[in-house]
C-alpha cells in the first residue's frame, strides 16, 4: 500500500516539511494524493521564515499575505520585497528559505549624501529602489549602514556584498582600495578591495549592478538584540567621483 | 493505581504479551493515561491491548526504554550526542515493513520523539531523490493523466520530473 494510503495526511505534510522545499516541489509530482500534501500550507510553514508574514505586513505589499503558504514562498523567492519605507529589499533563497536584504542607498547613511554638490539621489531603471545615490565628486568617501541580526536567517553563513555600477567618467578609485569593514556583536572584520573595474575581475550580475565582496559572518542559533554594522570608505587624498551605490547586500552563502 | 510496580504487561494487536517498564510506557500519553487510570498492582490482571503489531511493538518498546531515563531525569550532552548516534542506528529499517508501521504506532501512542525520529528518517530517504525514485520507495502509483504531467512540469520549470 502506498504511504498516502497508510498514513493520515498530517503525517505526509511533516514528512515532506522535513525535507527542502526543491525536494516539496519535486513532490507534487508524485501522485495526486502526495500533491495535496506537497503543496499544503502545513508543510510550506515549515520552510517559510516564521516573521515572513509580519515583514510583509509592514511592506509595501501587505496584499500578499492573502496568498496560500506556498505560492507566497515562491513570489518572495522571484519578487523582491521593498520594506522600511522603500529603503530595503527582502527575498528569499529559493533552495533554501533563507532570507537575504539588500539595504539601499536611502538606508544607509551616506557620507555627504545630503550635498547635492557631491551626492546625487537619481532613479535609475535598473534599480529595485526608487533612488539611488549618484557620486558626483567627493575626496571623503564613506558609507554606513546596519541591520538588525534578528531579521536575519539563523545558523546561516552570510556574505555582504558592496553593489555599485561605474559611469565611464568615474575616477579617484584605482589609486587606493576602498575600505570596508563588517562588525557582528562588536567583532570587526575588515577587508581592503580596490573596486575600480579595470583592477578587479568583476563580472556585472543579471540585474547589471556589479558587486564585490565586503566581509562575511555566521549568525548563531539564538541570536540577541545587535547589529551586524558595515562600513566602507577611502578618504585618501585623489577626488573621487562616477560611481552609482544600489545598496549593501547581505546573502546566505550559496554552498549551504 | 498503584506505584509500586515497575513494568507492566501489554498485549500487542497480534495477541503476543510484552512487558515495558512504567518508565518507558510514560513516553507515551495514551500509555500515561492508562497508567494513571487502570489499576497495575500484582493482584491485578488486567492486560491491555495497544493496537500495534508484534514487530513494530518490539521497537517501539525498544525505543522507549532507551529514552525513558533521559526522558525522565534529563542527559549530559555527551548522553545526547550518544542517543543521537544510537537513533540513527535504530532507523535503519525498511520503509514498508517497518518504517510506515512506526510511524503510525508513534502518531497513534502520541510519542513526539519518535514520531518526529520516523519522520525525519522517511524526509532524509527523499532528499535529492526523482520523482520516480520517490515513488518507488514510497510505493505510490502515478495517478497523473499525461495532460496534468504536462502542466506540472510547466509550473516548476526548474525540476526534474523523471
Amino acid at each position: 500500500m502506498a504511504i498516502t494510503e497508510i498514513l493520515p495526511r498530517e503525517c505526509v505534510c511533516k514528512i515532506i516539511s522535513f525535507t527542502t522545499p526543491k525536494d516539496a516541489c519535486r513532490s507534487s509530482a508524485v501522485s495526486s494524493a502526495f500533491k495535496e500534501c506537497a503543496d499544503s500550507d502545513e508543510t510550506w510553514e515549515a520552510f517559510l521564515p516564521s516573521d515572513c508574514r509580519d515583514l510583509i505586513s509592514r511592506s509595501s505589499s501587505p496584499n500578499l499575505i492573502s496568498l496560500p503558504t506556498k505560492q507566497l514562498y515562491l513570489h518572495l523567492s522571484d519578487h523582491p520585497l521593498l520594506l522600511a519605507d522603500k529603503t530595503m529589499i527582502f527575498s528569499l533563497v529559493k533552495e533554501s528559505g533563507k532570507k537575504c536584504y539588500v539595504i539601499g542607498g536611502k538606508g544607509l547613511c551616506v557620507i555627504w549624501g545630503d550635498t547635492p554638490l557631491y551626492w546625487n539621489w537619481i532613479c535609475d531603471p535598473h534599480s529595485r529602489f526608487p533612488l539611488v545615490a549618484e557620486l558626483d565628486h567627493v575626496w571623503w568617501f564613506e558609507v554606513k549602514g546596519s541591520l538588525n541580526i534578528k531579521l536575519l536567517s539563523p545558523k546561516t553563513q552570510y556574505d555582504v556584498f558592496f553593489v555599485f555600477s561605474y559611469a565611464d567618467y568615474s575616477d579617484g578609485f584605482t589609486e587606493a582600495p576602498v575600505n570596508f569593514s563588517i562588525s557582528k556583536a562588536g567583532e570587526v572584520r575588515s577587508l581592503e578591495v580596490v573596486i575600480d573595474v579595470r583592477e578587479l575581475d568583476v563580472k556585472p550580475r543579471e540585474d547589471l549592478w556589479l558587486e564585490v565582496k565586503a566581509g562575511e559572518f555566521f549568525t548563531e542559533e539564538e541570536e540577541g538584540e545587535g547589529l551586524v554594522e558595515f562600513r566602507a570608505w577611502q578618504t585618501d587624498a585623489h577626488i573621487k567621483e562616477g560611481i552609482t551605490i544600489e545598496g549593501i547586500e547581505f546573502r546566505p552563502t550559496m554552498n549551504e | 493505581m498503584s506505584s509500586s510496580v515497575e513494568a507492566i504487561t501489554v498485549l500487542s494487536s497480534d495477541g503476543d504479551e510484552f512487558k515495558i517498564t512504567v518508565s518507558a510506557a510514560k513516553l507515551s500519553k495514551p500509555l500515561n493515561w492508562m497508567l494513571e487510570d487502570v489499576c497495575f498492582s500484582d493482584d491485578c490482571d488486567e492486560v491491555p491491548t495497544i493496537e500495534v503489531n508484534s514487530k513494530t511493538l518490539v521497537k517501539v518498546i525498544e525505543y522507549c526504554e532507551k529514552h525513558a531515563p533521559r526522558a525522565n531525569s534529563g542527559a549530559s550532552d555527551s548522553d545526547a550526542e550518544e542517543l543521537k548516534k544510537w537513533d540513527i542506528e535504530f532507523m535503519k529499517m525498511d520503509v514498508k515493513d517497518i518504517l510506515f508501521h512506526i510511524l503510525m504506532a508513534a502518531n497513534y501512542l502520541h510519542m513526539e520523539g519518535l514520531y518526529d525520529l520516523a519522520c525525519q528518517t522517511a524526509a532524509d530517504l527523499m532528499k535529492g531523490m526523482t520523482v520516480s525514485q520517490i515513488r518507488k520507495i514510497f510505493h505510490i502509483k502515478n495517478d497523473f493523466s499525461s495532460e496534468e504531467q504536462e502542466q506540472l512540469r510547466r509550473q516548476h520549470p526548474g525540476c526534474s520530473f523523471d
